[in-house]
């Protein structure tokens, strides 16, 4: 069967429903076979979308050889998906299958080859760490980006804080015997007062890291005890408060802030004391966080 | 004062961040701080430390500050960070994650006292007047605060078990004992 990759990724919902045909394409196919991954379609992407589609099909190329339909151009659309894709840094990371298919379709070294805009003003790549280092270089080239968009000092504490937290949990705790990488993308837009996180791993999931050590109902409270308590896998450690310290954060700075995960196979809205599944869906591998906050 | 290192060798400065990597530091410093004697106030330079994130905070200060808390009856001992670093923004992250453990730590900055992490008002006060003087007294709070001395001695206590000042006793004149309360910088 073929994967077919919807016209937008930029919502949360958007990243769901691919997340589901992921899902529903990694079952049917055999591993070791080709997998038919069908770009053609997509139009939009945001950086969350970007990091999700990035995440995805590494994760699907450990297990698949990947045959990629590349996006369909047209001049009509004022808006290039690919040249959107190139600036984020989407072709540095991507699975080798995916970048040559793109390059067998089309004359990438175009893109390759053009100047970035000022730093100032331009969106800030995708960034894939794979080490406790990595996760610290993170935090260094996130501080000086937001210096350069001239966030407030305390702001841009509470941005790295974020990012660094999720991006220990995502390497350490995507696989109980072996570290994940960790995909993100950090936006700040001056002129819309927002800031958009999204931090995503290949990982198990939160359901399947933490279910053999904390008593739970369902599903759903093994995220809400992970999001909104201390629960661990590594208590005997005294931790677990990582991601209720990004919570914190979050809602410390905007009480309206917009707290997504998508894991296991739902997505939930995450509030400041409970937390809210919008959609179940279809078992598929990571962990997806994305936070707005208006500024 | 007593100097805990918080670099590793061959290390010129470091990031708190990431309790992988820091819980064999603070492993390391707490085998360092067991080993010292009764009221030995430890200090951290911060100015070899660049980033530090809530994991850091928790892992090097609030779990030593917890520990000294619990056994301020038998080892009697205290922790305060120096040179904190303004451009990474230390006060603010070591404050974020002080407040939600219920700790609190001093630090000197340029020839400033810092309380980070929450203690109410009343605690800050005397705090402050103590840090200021050197030394106090229950009665000197009294006298100072118009407070009932009862009052006065709890709270005195209560900043003592917090590892947020020293105290001896000392004989009176005219008889009885009483506590002198210390700076940790004194």
């Amino acid at each position: 069967m073929v994967l077919q990759c919807p016209s937008s990724l930029r919502s949360i919902e958007d990243i769901h429903e691919w997340l589901n045909r992921c899902a529903i394409a990694y079952e049917a196919n055999q591993a070791g076979e080709n997998l038919y991954v069908d770009l053609s379609s997509l139009r939009w992407v945001s950086p969350i979308g970007c990091s999700v589609l990035l995440a995805s099909l590494i994760r699907l190329d450990q297990a698949f050889y990947l045959k990629t339909s590349i996006p369909e151009r047209n001049e009509m659309d004022g808006y290039d998906v690919i040249g959107y894709m190139e600036r984020m840094d989407f072709f540095k990371f991507c699975p080798e299958d995916v970048r040559k298919s793109f390059e067998l379709s089309l004359d990438m070294a175009s893109y390759y080859n053009r100047n970035r805009n000022n730093k100032k003003n331009s969106l800030n790549e995708l960034t894939v760490s794979v080490s406790d280092e990595d996760v610290i270089a993170l935090h260094h080239s996130v501080r000086e980006i937001m210096k350069d968009k001239e966030l407030p000092q305390n702001r841009i504490s509470d941005i790295t804080r974020i990012a660094t937290e999720l991006g220990n949990n995502a390497i350490e705790h995507g696989h109980e015997d072996q570290d994940t990488p960790c995909i993100s993308c950090i936006q700040y837009y001056k002129k819309r007062n927002k800031v958009e996180i999204a931090i995503c791993d290949t990982g198990m999931g939160i359901v399947h890291s933490l279910k053999n050590y904390v008593s739970y109902t369902d599903n759903d409270d093994i995220v809400r005890q992970a999001i909104l308590t201390k629960a661990s896998r590594l208590i005997h450690q005294e931790r677990g408060k990582g991601l209720v310290d990004v919570k914190n954060i979050t809602f410390t700075w905007s009480s309206d802030a917009e707290f997504y995960v998508r894991t296991h196979d739902s997505i939930y809205r995450i509030h400041n004391d409970d937390i809210e599944r919008i959609e179940q869906g279809s078992y598929f591998f990571g962990t997806y966080f994305y936070i707005v906050i208006h500024t | 004062m007593f100097k805990i290192s918080l670099l590793n060798e061959g290390q010129a400065k470091t990031n708190l961040i990431g309790r992988r990597l820091l819980i064999p530091l603070r492993e390391r410093i707490e085998k360092e701080m067991g080993a010292a004697p009764a009221g030995t106030v430890f200090y951290y330079d911060m100015s070899n430390v660049e980033g530090i994130n809530g994991s850091g905070a928790d892992e090097l200060i609030a779990k030593p500050i917890k520990w000294f808390r619990e056994t301020y009856k038998n080892s009697d001992k205290y922790l305060v960070l120096i040179n904190l670093d303004e451009e990474h923004d230390h006060i603010y992250n070591i404050n974020l994650t002080l407040k939600e453990e219920n700790v609190a730590v001093l630090a000197k900055q340029k020839n400033q006292i810092e309380i980070l992490g929450d203690i109410g008002d009343a605690l800050k006060e005397i705090l402050i007047i103590a840090n200021e003087r050197g030394e106090i007294t229950a009665r000197e709070i009294v006298e100072l605060l118009n407070k009932k001395l009862t009052l006065a001695s709890t709270q005195l206590t209560k900043l003592f078990e917090m590892r947020l000042l020293k105290r001896y006793e000392v004989q009176l004149e005219e008889g009885g004992r009483q506590y002198i309360y210390q700076s940790l910088f004194k």
